[in-house]
């Protein structure tokens, strides 16, 4: 192998498979100086060393010797849950962004994806007005998402997915090349990535130039957009009646695809649940175990696009591994990326990450 | 004892007519009934039968001096009857749980009995128990308005005759809701489902 090893791809690697420095150094047998001296590019690592590093980080060899990295800037990144999350897998999260975008350039390279058809609503300050006018440059109006993966990938989002198993990284999106991107946490419920997803889309038109590090101003706005995205106004006055209890949330949740929390929530802020009855709905749902999870909740929605490339893929007798040899990613990577967006069922187990060299 | 007929308040103009010389208004009754009908609709299987009663009269009872004391009206425990009294019209309203509500041919039925207390707030024993469309003239200088609310959302606020345990007649019979046009388990839909079927264009270079 000619070429030289980057040390930009082994903090890539360390930070994906969350470690610090230290930790690296410790698990592979090296001093710290070691691993800082590699990421600072004042070392070229001896293949003893190179062999410590692959044995813990578990990425193929060729990994560490392909040109740079896309780095994402963190400052541009809305993060869902961003507060919550600590800073070790807020960048594992910015690492799978980052493959990600590799990923997508391979496929791009391969195959002409719809264009992005967003608005850019920087300006607009109200979040229901946002959400309105979306849905008239989609011409969906009032209408209930059937599905909003495909909506979203038919307007050109580039979506995939997090396969971190955490309940605080939820989803984040950034603006790269003026394509717009989503990372969602599959681990979450379908309700709940369908409501990730629709705030980040928030995000993703209505923060495009400001810095959309989180405030909560910014997170409250892609909250309040994501509501009124998924529930309008005018189909829910419609559609729910006047009298409202639990059943009616159980009832109505089904037709907007969303958790009992999020419409209780919203017909909250559509006042057509006074203050004191929402609080009683939602102990009693949390009760009915709605807080934690989405009993009784819908399928996951897919991704068509990936469904369409990896089928045309493996048409071509190209598989995953194929896919993986050719980026230097390890298969679970990239198996990640991908995670239950084209109908993968089972995620790989934490500690049976395969290498491919 | 003079009888009089049962006088039926059904039409909104007459209803908010009498409900604003009551000094109470339809909007903050039926919020006290969906109160109570979303308390009744947190028992599950594993409370006790009576649960989705209680849990109504509790809530409704709250509900309702939760909206109107203030100005008009205070708590009042008197009698034994948990209410809202009125001084200026010397007037209580209470919750009471019923079989059915707003049906001219049936008297709604308290789901628990009422005692003496009730029984002598709202007039006596009347002559013509069984006929629910005459009742005592009254002439007490104290009314006692009930908010009836039905287990399928029907309220009235109706002035009844307590006798032997339960309501026998009405005095005024005002039909605030009939339950059915708001059933909360219905969402109004119509044709306009969905929309999905996307179908993102992927095409190979």
């Amino acid at each position: 192998m000619d070429k030289k090893f980057n040390p930009r791809r082994l903090s890539l690697a360390r930070k994906r498979r969350r470690l610090t420095a230290k930790g690296l150094a410790e698990q592979a047998d090296l001093a710290i100086d070691t691993i800082s001296r590699l990421e600072n590019g004042g070392n070229e690592p001896d293949d003893a060393t190179i062999e410590k590093l692959l044995r813990v980080l578990h990425f193929p060899k060729s990994f560490f010797f392909d040109q740079d990295p896309q780095e994402i800037d963190t400052g541009a990144v809305s993060f869902r849950s961003f507060s919550k999350m600590s800073a070790k897998e807020r960048d594992a999260a910015i690492s799978a962004g980052s493959l990600g975008l590799q990923l997508s350039a391979w496929v791009e390279e391969r195959f002409a994806l719809p264009q992005p058809k967003l608005l850019d609503l920087s300006y607009e300050t109200d979040p229901e007005v946002a959400a309105y006018s979306i849905r008239q440059s989609w011409s969906i109006g009032e209408r209930p998402i059937g599905n909003l993966m495909g909506l979203l990938e038919t307007k050109g989002l580039r979506i995939f997915s997090l396969s971190e198993d955490t309940a605080t990284v939820n989803a984040f999106s950034f603006w790269r090349d003026d394509k717009p991107f989503i990372f969602l946490n599959n681990f979450k419920t379908a309700e709940s990535s369908i409501f990730d997803a629709a705030h980040e889309l928030g995000h993703l038109i209505m923060h495009k130039h400001g810095d959309p590090k989180e405030t909560r101003s910014a997170e409250r706005e892609a909250n309040q957009f994501a509501s009124a995205f998924l529930m309008p106004a005018k189909d829910v006055r419609a559609t729910v009646p006047r009298r409202i209890t639990i059943d009616t949330i159980l009832t109505a949740k089904k037709r907007w695809r969303i958790s009992a929390m999020a419409m209780a929530h919203r017909l909250n802020s559509l006042k057509l649940l006074s203050d004191w009855q929402y609080k009683s709905i939602c102990i009693e749902l949390g009760k009915r175990g709605f807080r934690s999870g989405e009993p009784g909740g819908i399928a996951r929605e897919t991704s068509v696009v990936w469904r369409k490339v990896l089928t045309q893929l493996w048409s071509e007798k190209t598989t995953k591994n194929d896919i993986a040899v050719e980026l230097h990613l390890p298969l679970d990577e990239l198996e990640g990326l991908i995670w239950n967006l084209a109908g993968v069922q089972q995620s790989p187990r934490t500690g049976e990450i395969r290498a491919v060299t | 004892m003079e009888l009089v007929e049962t006088k039926y308040l059904r039409e909104p103009w007459e209803i908010d007519q009498r409900l604003n010389q009551l000094q109470v208004t339809r909007r903050a009754l039926l919020e006290v009934r969906d109160v109570a009908m979303q308390e009744r609709a947190n028992a599950t299987t594993f409370h006790p039968t009576n649960a989705p009663g209680t849990f109504g009269y509790h809530h409704g009872t709250w509900a309702l001096r939760d909206r109107f004391v203030g100005e008009h009206w205070e708590i009042d425990r008197g009698d034994g009857i948990e209410a809202i009294w009125n001084d200026e019209l010397k007037t209580k309203i209470a919750f009471c749980n019923v079989d059915l509500a707003c049906h001219d041919d049936h008297v709604p039925k308290p789901r628990s009995e009422k005692g003496a207390g009730a029984e002598r707030a709202s007039s006596g024993t009347p002559l013509f128990g069984t006929l629910p469309q005459y009742a005592p003239r009254q002439t007490e200088s104290s009314k006692l308005y009930y908010l009836m609310v039905d287990p399928d959302g029907a309220v009235e606020l109706t002035r009844p005759i307590v006798s032997g345990g339960t309501f026998t007649a009405a005095v005024e019979r005002i039909y605030l809701s009939r339950g059915e046009d708001d059933d909360p388990g219905v969402l109004r839909e119509d044709d306009r489902g969905p929309v999905d079927n996307f179908d993102p264009q992927v095409v190979r270079k």
